[in-house]
C-alpha cells in the first residue's frame, strides 16, 4: 500500500520534472493519478463514489514556446504540467441515495483493473503505469461510448459521463476496497497542501473517504447526494495543445471538423462532445484577433501614426499600472488562498477525529450490546485502539506538516495508552477549542452521537 | 454580518456578465435564518418556493437558481412563517432540501470556472501565437513592415495581455471568494442547526474544480513573467522621444497593495484606445476585488486564524501588505493558541 502511494505520489513528481524515473514511459498515454477525493461518499453503501482523477494521454509533444513555462519552477504548480498528458478531470460522485444517478464511475474501471498489478510492492511504478496503459484502450472506449446526456444542461466544455450501471456495480466494491486501503494520492493534493509530505497525502485521503460515512453527519442523513459532481473535463495548456496542432494538421480552424481533430488527438477519455465545444471556442477566439489585425492593416498610415506617437506612451503606462494592480491582486489571492487551505485543513483533522469517535462510539454500543463478560470487551477495545492508532498516528503527522509543535497528543483510549509513548512529535497544535472538546470526548466514556 | 456586506458590494461592482455565477449568499443566508425547522415538521421545505408567483413552479432545490432562492426569500419571511405555522420542516428534509441547494451551487461555480479556464487557455494560446508571428513578421521585413502597423499590434497585444490577465486574477477572486462565502454559510448552518455540515461539505468544497486553481494560477503567473518582454518593446518601436512628457509621476506604483492608481487617470487614458469597455471594466473590478479582500481582513472575527487576526498582526507595519511571512505566522499563532491551550486544558492521560 505504501509503495502504491508512493507510486502515486511520485508520477506527477515525475512528469513535472521534479523527480527523474526511468518509469517516464508513461509518457504516451498513462493516466497520472488518482482524482482528488472530492466525493467518497461510499463505504458501507456498495455505492462507491468514484474519483476526481486526472487522466492524462496524450501523444503529441509539447510545442516548444519561447514563453517561459512556470512548469517546474514554481512550488505549488499543478503537477501535470510538462505537456506530456492531456488533462481531463473526472468529477464524480454516486449520490448517497442509491436514487439515482448513474452518473457515475467510469474512469473507476482502469484503475480498477490495474490495481491487481499496483496492489503489488515489487515494481510498483511500472506495474501501474503498465496495468494502466492496457486497461486504457479497452475500457475507455467502453465508457466514452456512454452518450452526454441531454438533462445534464452542460456547459460547453463541461461533460458527464454515464457508464452503465452494470459496469457501475462490478467495479464499485473493488475500487472502494482499492481506495480505501491503497492509500492513493492525487497530485491535486499536492497542490492544496503543498507542505504535506507523502504520508499525509494518504492519510488525507483516508480521511476524506471516511468524512462521509453514514452517521458521521448527527443529522443522520447522506449529505453527498451530489448531483453537483460530474465529470468535468479540464483543458490544460498541453491538451490544447495537441489541440492545436492536430487543427493545423487539418487545415486550419474553418476546415477541422471534430471528428478529424479527435481522432487525430488520439486521446483517451476526450469525447466528440468536448472537442466540438472547445473547437467553437476556438474559432471564436481566433476569429477576433483576426478582425482586429485586418482592420489595422487596413487603416490608414497617417491615423494610426498620430494616435501613436500621442498617446502610446500614455496607453502603455495606464496598462502596466493596471498590470501591477491586477499582479498585487493576483498575489493577495494567492495568501489568500493558501490561508483558506491551512484554516480548513483543521476540519480535516476535526472530521477525522469525529469519524473516530462515532466509531468508537458504535463499536462501544455494540460490545456493550453483545458482551457476555469482560474479556469480549476488553478485546473490543483493544481493537478499536489498534485501528485508532494508525489513524491519529496519520493525523499527527498531518499536525506535522503543518507546522506545528511537536506535541503529544492523546487522543487514544486509555487502554492503548502504551501506544502513546511511541508517537512522535505532532498535531496538537489545533488551536481552536473544537479539538479538546473533541479530545475531552474521546477520552472520555460519553460519546455524543 | 460584515462578509455579506463586502461580498454584495463586491457583485455591484464586479463585472456584470459575472454576477450572477457568484454564491447566493444572501438568500442562503435568509433560508438559514428563516425557514422554520422542528421537529414535527414534515413538510417538504421546497413547498416554501413560491410556486405560481413569478417561477412558474420550480419544484426542487437541485434546480433552484438564483432568481428562485431571492424569489423565495423577497417574500415576507414573518408571514410565511405565520401561514406555515404548522408545516415547519424537519431537520432531516431541511438539510436535504439545503445541501441540494449548496450542490447547485457547486455545480454553478464550476460550470462557471472550468468554462472561463478553457477560454483562458484557448486565448492565452492564441496571443501567444499572435506575438510570435508579429515578432517574426517584424524581424522578417523589418524595414518593409510599418512601424505603425507593427506598434499598434503591438499595442492591441498588450491590451489583450492585460486584459487577460486581470481576468484571470478576477477568476481567482471569484473562486476565493466563494469559497470564503460557501463556508460561511456552512458556519451559519452548523449554528442553526446544531449539525456538521461544515465540516465535511468544506472538504467536498476545497476538491471541486472551482476551487482547485492550480493551473489558473499558472497561466497567471506564465503572463506576468513574459510580461516584461512584452513592455519594453514599446520602448523601441515608438520612435517618439524618450523624452516625452510622462504625465504620470512615473514611479513604479508603490510597492504596498495601497493605494492603487487613481482610477480616474487609468480609466480615461484607457478610454481613448479601442478595446475599453473591457478595460475599465476589468480595472474596475479588480479594484473592488482588492478592496474587499482588505476588508475582509479588517473583519472583527476574534479566531486566532482567522485572516483578520493574521493580518492585524502585521498591520502596524505596511498599510495591510501581506507576504508570505504572514503564513509562516500563521503556525506561529497556532502555536502559541496551542500553547496555550494546552497548559489550560488538563491533557488526556498519557502513560
Amino acid at each position: 500500500m505504501r509503495a502504491e502511494m508512493n507510486m502515486w505520489h511520485d508520477l506527477p513528481m515525475q512528469t513535472s520534472g521534479g523527480k527523474c524515473s526511468s518509469d517516464l514511459t508513461i509518457s504516451s498515454s498513462t493516466p497520472i493519478s488518482p482524482p482528488p477525493l472530492d466525493d467518497y461518499s461510499k463505504m458501507s453503501d456498495p455505492f462507491y463514489a468514484p474519483l476526481e482523477r486526472d487522466i492524462f494521454t496524450h501523444p503529441f509533444p509539447t510545442n516548444a514556446s519561447p514563453f517561459i513555462h512556470h512548469s517546474g519552477s514554481v512550488a505549488h504548480t499543478y503537477p501535470l504540467s510538462s505537456g506530456l498528458k492531456a488533462g481531463i478531470r473526472f468529477n464524480s460522485c454516486s449520490p448517497r441515495d442509491r436514487s439515482s444517478h448513474n452518473s457515475q464511475f467510469f474512469p473507476q474501471s482502469p484503475i480498477e483493473e490495474a490495481s491487481p498489478s499496483s496492489n503489488h510492492a515489487s515494481a510498483p511504478d511500472t506495474g501501474f503505469v503498465s496495468g494502466y496503459r492496457e486497461v486504457d484502450d479497452n475500457s475507455w472506449s467502453g465508457i466514452l461510448d456512454f452518450p452526454v446526456p441531454a438533462s445534464s444542461g452542460l456547459v460547453e466544455g463541461a461533460a458527464a459521463f454515464l457508464p452503465s450501471e452494470d459496469h457501475v456495480k462490478t467495479t464499485d466494491l473493488q475500487l472502494a476496497d482499492q481506495f480505501l486501503n491503497d492509500d492513493a494520492v492525487d497530485p491535486l493534493w499536492d497542490n492544496l497542501f503543498p507542505d504535506s509530505s507523502a504520508a499525509d497525502m494518504q492519510m488525507q485521503l483516508k480521511i476524506h473517504q471516511r468524512e462521509v460515512m453514514p452517521g458521521m453527519i448527527p443529522v443522520g442523513n447522506p449529505v453527498h447526494n451530489t448531483p453537483a459532481n460530474k465529470p468535468r473535463m479540464r483543458w490544460t495548456p498541453e491538451l490544447h495543445d495537441a489541440f492545436v496542432e492536430a487543427v493545423n494538421q487539418l487545415g486550419g480552424a474553418d476546415r477541422a471538423t471534430p471528428k478529424g481533430v479527435l481522432k487525430l488527438m488520439n486521446v483517451e477519455s476526450l469525447t466528440i462532445y468536448h472537442v466540438k465545444s472547445h473547437l467553437q471556442k476556438y474559432r471564436t477566439a481566433r476569429f477576433k484577433p483576426e478582425v482586429s489585425e485586418g482592420s489595422s492593416e487596413r487603416s490608414s498610415a497617417p491615423q494610426v501614426a498620430s494616435m501613436d506617437i500621442k498617446t502610446g506612451l500614455d496607453i502603455t503606462e495606464a496598462l502596466r499600472m493596471q498590470m501591477e494592480v491586477q499582479k498585487q491582486l493576483h498575489e493577495q489571492l494567492e495568501i489568500q488562498r493558501k490561508l483558506q487551505l491551512r484554516i480548513e485543513e483543521q476540519g480535516k483533522y476535526l472530521l477525522q477525529m469525529l469519524e473516530q469517535q462515532n466509531k468508537m462510539g458504535r463499536e462501544k454500543l455494540k460490545a456493550a450490546a453483545t458482551q457476555t463478560n469482560a474479556n469480549a470487551s476488553a478485546a473490543d477495545e483493544k481493537s478499536e485502539a489498534s485501528e485508532l492508532d494508525p489513524a491519529s498516528a496519520e493525523a499527527q503527522e498531518q499536525q506535522n506538516s503543518v507546522g506545528s509543535k511537536g506535541k503529544q497528543q492523546n487522543i487514544a483510549e486509555p487502554a492503548a495508552g502504551d501506544d502513546d509513548d511511541e508517537r512522535g512529535g505532532d498535531g496538537g497544535s489545533i488551536s481552536m477549542d473544537l479539538p479538546s472538546r473533541k479530545r475531552a470526548r474521546i477520552d472520555g466514556v460519553d460519546l455524543h452521537e | 454580518m460584515k462578509f455579506g456586506k463586502e461580498f454584495r458590494t463586491h457583485l455591484d461592482e464586479t463585472l456584470p456578465e459575472w454576477r450572477d455565477k457568484f454564491l447566493c449568499y444572501k438568500p442562503l443566508k435568509k433560508i438559514i435564518k428563516h425557514t422554520p425547522i422542528s421537529s414535527a415538521g414534515n413538510n417538504d421545505p421546497t413547498h416554501y418556493i413560491p410556486h405560481a408567483d413569478n417561477n412558474g413552479g420550480r419544484p426542487t432545490g437541485a434546480s433552484c437558481s438564483a432568481a428562485a432562492l431571492v424569489a423565495l426569500v423577497s417574500s415576507d419571511p414573518p408571514s410565511r412563517r405565520r401561514d406555515l405555522g404548522e408545516t415547519s420542516v424537519s431537520l432531516v428534509q431541511f438539510q436535504d432540501w439545503f445541501v441540494r441547494l449548496l450542490n447547485g451551487e457547486l455545480e454553478k461555480f464550476n460550470d462557471f470556472y472550468v468554462d472561463k479556464e478553457e477560454e483562458f487557455v484557448i486565448r492565452f494560446q492564441e496571443l501567444k501565437e499572435r506575438i510570435e508571428r508579429v515578432k517574426e513578421n517584424r524581424s522578417v521585413d523589418r524595414y518593409l513592415s510599418s512601424d505603425s502597423k507593427f506598434s499598434e499590434e503591438m499595442m492591441n497585444i498588450r491590451k489583450d495581455f492585460v486584459t487577460i490577465h486581470g481576468e484571470m486574477v478576477l477568476l481567482e477572486n471569484y473562486s476565493s471568494l466563494n469559497f470564503a462565502g460557501l463556508v460561511k454559510i456552512l458556519k451559519k448552518y452548523d449554528k442553526r442547526t446544531g449539525g456538521l455540515l461544515q465540516l465535511s461539505f468544506t472538504q467536498l468544497a476545497l476538491h471541486q474544480p472551482f476551487f482547485t486553481t492550480e493551473p489558473l494560477m499558472r497561466l497567471v503567473r506564465e503572463c506576468e513573467a513574459n510580461l516584461d518582454l512584452l513592455f519594453p518593446l514599446e520602448e523601441e518601436v515608438t520612435e517618439s522621444t524618450s523624452d516625452h512628457p510622462h504625465d504620470q509621476s512615473n514611479a513604479p506604483p508603490p510597492p504596498q497593495p495601497l493605494p492603487p492608481p487613481p482610477l480616474n487617470d487609468v480609466e480615461s487614458i484607457l478610454h481613448e484606445t479601442s478595446s475599453l469597455g473591457e478595460g475599465t471594466d476589468i480595472y474596475r473590478s479588480t479594484l473592488s476585488a482588492m478592496r474587499t479582500i482588505q476588508g475582509l481582513r479588517m473583519s472583527s472575527t476574534c479566531n486566532p486564524l482567522s485572516f483578520s487576526a493574521l493580518f492585524r498582526s502585521k498591520d502596524e507595519e505596511a498599510a495591510g501588505a501581506v507576504t508570505s511571512e504572514d503564513l509562516a505566522s500563521v503556525s506561529a499563532l497556532r502555536n502559541e493558541t496551542a500553547d496555550q491551550e494546552d497548559d489550560a486544558t488538563s491533557t488526556a492521560p498519557s502513560p
